[in-house]
């Protein structure tokens, strides 16, 4: 074999190798980039995308090396990273970091329709209010009905207060007097007073 | 080097790229069984004055910060359906045995078989999603309660053996449950409340 065609066979297999490894050890370099190619209808970027105070802006949706991967993996192989993308997400959601929000708020434009949907699910996770314009600007752009009330419904799940935060006006100390009260309440319902005997 | 050596090394590299991968999905994976990751969300109703009903939302996260659990911290069902609380691939409390979470599963349907090399479960039926924000028994002690009934789906895969005798198994599910609860700050009164739980994970189990 010519030394020329040996040269581009292993140029190919390591492009498609490095396709490969940038795309499955995205978790380890925020911003990510997509994981895998692109089988079905994504939703579409938005057009200009919303300020958010102190997080990084996510990546842009594929990258170049998508390609490659489209013929790469198996079914198996993909659902591997599908699998791993979600376990990442989990994670993610978890924590409080920019990056980590930055991380979920790509995968909201990730080829798949899995990953779009955890990526969902970790936002609302996640919490806070930045997302809110991200995920309502999505839903505007997106032509997929279930996707896009999902999108719509976490925006607003956003949007509301958490349970732990409101009628906190109160000081600790009230909140224990009320607490200490309840208690009196129900130790007397356990054991009523006797009732008159005539 | 000859082209066959370095196309086979290329090759190993990917090969040696998903298993890495691989081995970090199945982080849930503990003693040999696969913890699935639990997503709670969820809504209280409460006056908030003349007319006016608003909610309030609950997660696995605020939850996990209540109790005060490190951050990244994922509560996750495990043996049992009991709730745990899980950091970096260790377990770290179980929120049944505290008296926090209380989730029962009762099975109405289930169909299972092999699907070519693959095993295949799926069922559905009635769900009990309970949580006591104080460990406390009479619901009136704690600050926060939500106690939910609903219906859920489950749905498990289970691969062929590898040369190791491990196999691939992937657990997801998904429930919807309607209750009442308490919260305590904003009123001593019983309020509606509502959830959607979601879980699923995978990892590699030795048969």
């Amino acid at each position: 074999m010519r030394p020329k065609i040996v040269i581009i066979i292993v140029l190919a297999g390591l492009a498609g190798v490095t396709g490969i490894l940038l795309i499955k050890h995205r978790g380890a370099t925020p911003p990510p980039a997509a994981p895998i190619a692109i089988t079905e209808t994504k939703p579409a970027a938005p057009q200009t995308a919303p300020a958010i105070a102190n997080v990084p802006p996510p990546a842009p949706a594929p990258v170049a090396a998508a390609p490659a991967a489209t013929n790469t993996l198996t079914d198996e192989q993909r659902q591997a990273a599908i699998d791993a993308e979600t376990d990442r997400l989990q994670q993610w959601a978890m924590n409080d970091d920019p990056e980590s929000l930055s991380n979920i708020l790509a995968d909201l434009t990730s080829p798949e329709k899995e990953i779009r949907k955890s990526a969902i699910e970790a936002a609302e996770q996640y919490g806070g209010t930045n997302a809110i314009p991200i995920l309502k600007n999505l839903a505007a752009n997106d032509e997929d009905l279930e996707e896009k009330t999902a999108l719509l419904e976490a925006a607003n799940f956003l949007s509301l207060p958490s349970v732990f935060d409101i009628g906190k006006s109160t000081t600790p100390a009230d909140r224990e007097a009320r607490r200490q009260a309840r208690l009196q309440n129900h130790s007397q319902t356990q054991n009523p007073p006797a009732a008159p005997n005539n | 080097m000859k082209l066959n050596q370095i196309l086979t090394c290329a090759v190993a590299a990917g090969a040696m790229a998903f298993v890495s991968d691989q081995a970090q999905a199945a982080g849930t994976v503990i003693d040999n069984y696969l913890y699935v990751p639990m997503n709670i969300k969820g809504t209280f109703n409460y006056v908030a004055g003349t007319g006016k009903i608003k909610q309030a939302t609950f997660t696995s996260k605020s939850i996990v910060a209540y109790e005060g659990y490190p951050k990244g911290t994922v509560l996750a069902i495990g043996p049992d359906s009991e709730v745990y609380a899980i950091n970096k691939g260790i377990i770290i409390d179980n929120l049944y045995s505290e008296g926090y979470f209380d989730i029962t599963f009762s099975e109405y349907i289930e169909t299972d078989g092999d699907v070519g090399k693959t095993y295949v479960e799926a069922d559905s039926g009635k769900i009990t999603v309970d949580f006591y924000s104080d460990g406390y028994t009479t619901l009136t002690d704690n600050q926060y309660v939500f106690e939910g009934t609903g219906v859920y789906t489950y749905g498990e895969t289970e691969g062929a053996d590898n040369s190791k005798d491990y196999y691939h198994q992937t657990s997801q599910f998904k429930s919807i449950t309607g209750g009442f609860g308490y919260d305590f700050d904003v009123s001593d009164e019983e309020l509606p409340v509502t959830a959607i739980t979601t879980g699923s994970a995978s990892g590699q189990l030795l048969d």
